[in-house]
């Protein structure tokens, strides 16, 4: 299968799951949508060759082991969620399906204004249904911010690849344009950033679409575009993410041991993929990319528990994946982290280490306070949806623990990285 | 006989100072067809026909979808959504008005483009320079558009621009697969432009729907 017929199956499963399911009052068959999605990746064949944004021609799509791998994962926590979800209504599937294909595109292209093209489109679906969802000032930020970024992406898309240009403004400029693009898609904005208005006031199966599909691959695209930058163009691009990336981990970090409710969970992924963005940014590609693979597979397994509403047991273990401390998978990711920072800056990485102390600081603050507050009374019955629903959260969970005891084998067994 | 560069960059400058002023109900319709039509000279004179061809596809699609999408939406029911003309957030008392905000990122966005127009060569077989002012301020009044957008409107309209500023500079750049790249980067104009006005028809408040909306209080 290629990657054009498997982003057509994304799209096309989230269109007519969202057209079809309520009508038959099937809603919570919504996870049908990614598991469909999943089932194309699994027949998609890998290709050799990593697919960078560069200056192939518009019709080649090829996606490597790695991109499969992230996808069939964001796939697979897709469907946990949906499962675990209290609502369902339908046309969050379509969003879905259409942000899957976008995601799918993205990391298959070769081509600079395909790519470009791609996460533009995915970002006008996500931003369209959240302001639909939850009009006003926070969620309209996901249409002036994230959009506004992509369209950086596609202003740089055209002066890309830029191996001739060794010096002058054209590296610069075009280090510059993917640098903010990408940040502002990854939602890398020390003070604030558009994601988490969205996070605090749209349905979780609304916006999972951003934490478990969108910005993973964003994230993945960030550092493949290391490979086709020239030095010049490397030191803005390396230094503004950088710059960003470690401030806002440090801003979130320390906001999220503040504040309470869903929001909380927002900031741990945005302080998470500060710290990705900011080993990616040290140029060090050995250290980075499993960095950020791990970051983000400890996501995609514990995001679908902690994107429901706060409070549940499942969420307080859940919460122990997050914590930093061995064996949970975060500390893998935040060690490599770590060791990519040490070797190219001293502030970075004491920026980083203080990151991590407040994220631990977040994991143990929730985990006390679970303890100490009364459950909400509006928990299922035991139940057939209680099974499904407890079955799920614990698979999250177990496989969160699996990781965290097998890095190695989970990075070779899900990305095929040795 | 040569053609004066400054002439062609004028089109292109009037045409996004259009794009980024106009409000109201057609405003995505106007920029699509705006748009086109103030790059066309530029891209004409570097590209020739095929290039032409896709920016006038553009256009030509996004009016035709916008209005027979209008057209639909307006024989359906109407029901409670989001109404791309209705600010989703108040803005705050200030000294200027959204239409003054957008007038200052205009002339913001001027020196911007220069910059890059000069400065930053583009082409993928062959490097030039100097061609890019009215493209670059299409894409910089595009991008101030939406950083001030308070509407779905006005996020419609700096989408246009954006994907119709790209696809003339992907055809500026050149090289293999030029047109299919561009075409497919302009599709995203139409389909903004069709949206924009679908949401409308469906749910701007219509005098029945009011009525309605009013007995049901």
């Amino acid at each position: 299968m290629t990657p054009l017929a498997v982003a057509a199956v994304w799209a096309g499963a989230g269109t007519a799951g969202a057209a079809l399911l309520p009508s038959v009052r099937l809603r919570r068959l919504g996870a049908l949508v990614p598991l469909a999605g999943l089932a194309a990746l699994l027949a998609a064949a890998a290709a050799a060759e990593v697919a960078v944004p560069g200056g192939s021609p518009a019709a080649s799509l090829s996606l490597d082991r790695t991109a499969l791998g992230l996808l069939a994962a964001c796939a697979v926590s897709l469907a946990l969620l949906l499962l675990i979800a209290p609502t369902v209504d339908g046309p969050e599937l379509r969003a879905l399906g259409l942000v899957g294909a976008a995601a799918v595109v993205a990391l298959a292209a070769g081509s600079s204004i395909v790519w470009a093209m791609a996460l533009l489109g995915g970002t006008c679906v996500l931003a369209l249904r959240w302001i639909a969802m939850a009009p006003g000032r926070a969620t309209f930020a996901s249409g002036r911010v994230a959009i506004g970024g992509a369209g950086a992406l596609v202003a740089a898309a055209p002066f890309l690849p830029v191996g001739g240009a060794l010096t002058g403004p054209r590296p610069v400029l075009v280090a510059a344009l993917l640098a903010c693009g990408l940040a502002s898609l990854l939602g890398l904005l020390p003070l604030g950033g558009w994601t988490l208005g969205a996070l605090s006031s749209v349905a979780s199966a609304d916006v999972a679409a951003w934490p478990l599909l969108m910005a993973p691959a964003v994230l993945l695209s960030a550092q493949r575009v290391l490979t086709i930058l020239p030095v010049l163009g490397l030191v803005y691009y390396e230094g503004i993410l950088t710059v960003l990336g470690l401030s806002t981990a440090l801003w979130h970090a320390l906001m999220s041991v503040r504040q309470g409710t869903r929001a909380r969970y927002g900031r741990v992924v945005l302080a998470d993929l500060g710290l990705a963005a900011a080993a990616i940014g040290t140029g060090h590609i050995a250290q980075s990319q499993p960095a950020l693979l791990l970051l983000v597979l400890t996501h995609l397994l514990a995001g679908p528990v902690l994107l429901q509403r706060e409070g549940a047991g499942g969420g307080r273990l859940a919460w122990l994946l997050l914590c930093g401390l061995p064996p949970s998978p975060s500390f893998w990711g935040r060690l490599l982290v770590v060791e990519a920072l040490t070797q190219a800056s001293f502030w970075g990485t004491v920026a980083a280490l203080a990151t991590m102390s407040l994220q631990f600081m977040t994991s143990v603050r929730v985990l006390v306070e679970g303890r100490r507050r009364a459950e909400t009374g509006d928990e299922l019955k035991p139940g057939l949806r209680w099974a499904i629903v407890e079955a799920a959260r614990w698979a999250a969970i177990l496989g969160g623990v699996t990781v965290g005891l097998a890095p190695h084998g989970a990075l070779m067994f899900v990305f095929g990285v040795h | 006989m040569g053609v004066s560069e400054p002439l062609l960059s004028a089109a292109g400058v009037a045409a996004a100072v259009i794009a980024i002023l106009v409000d109201g109900r057609s405003a995505a319709l106007v920029a699509v067809v705006v748009v086109p039509a103030g790059l066309a000279p530029t891209i004409a004179v570097t590209g020739g026909g095929p290039a032409l061809v896709v920016l006038a596809g553009a256009a030509a699609a996004g009016l035709v979808l916008g209005l027979a999408v209008r057209r639909v939406a307006l024989h359906l029911p109407w029901v409670a959504g989001f109404d791309p003309l209705i600010p989703a957030f108040a803005p705050a008392r200030g000294l200027f008005g959204p239409r003054s905000a957008r007038a200052a990122a205009a002339a913001i966005a001027i020196p911007l483009a220069s910059w890059v127009s000069f400065n930053v060569p583009i082409g993928e077989v062959t490097a030039i320079t100097g061609l890019l002012f009215p493209v670059a301020y299409v894409w910089g009044c595009g991008t101030l558009r939406l950083i001030v957008a308070r509407t779905g409107e006005d996020l419609a309209v700096g989408v246009v621009m954006i994907a119709l500023a790209g696809a003339a500079t992907w055809q500026l750049r050149a090289g293999p697969g030029a047109i299919v790249g561009a075409a497919g980067v302009a599709a995203l104009a139409p389909l903004a432009v069709g949206v924009a006005e679908w949401l409308r028809g469906r749910h701007q408040l219509r005098p029945s729907a009011g009525q309605a909306a009013e007995a049901t209080r």
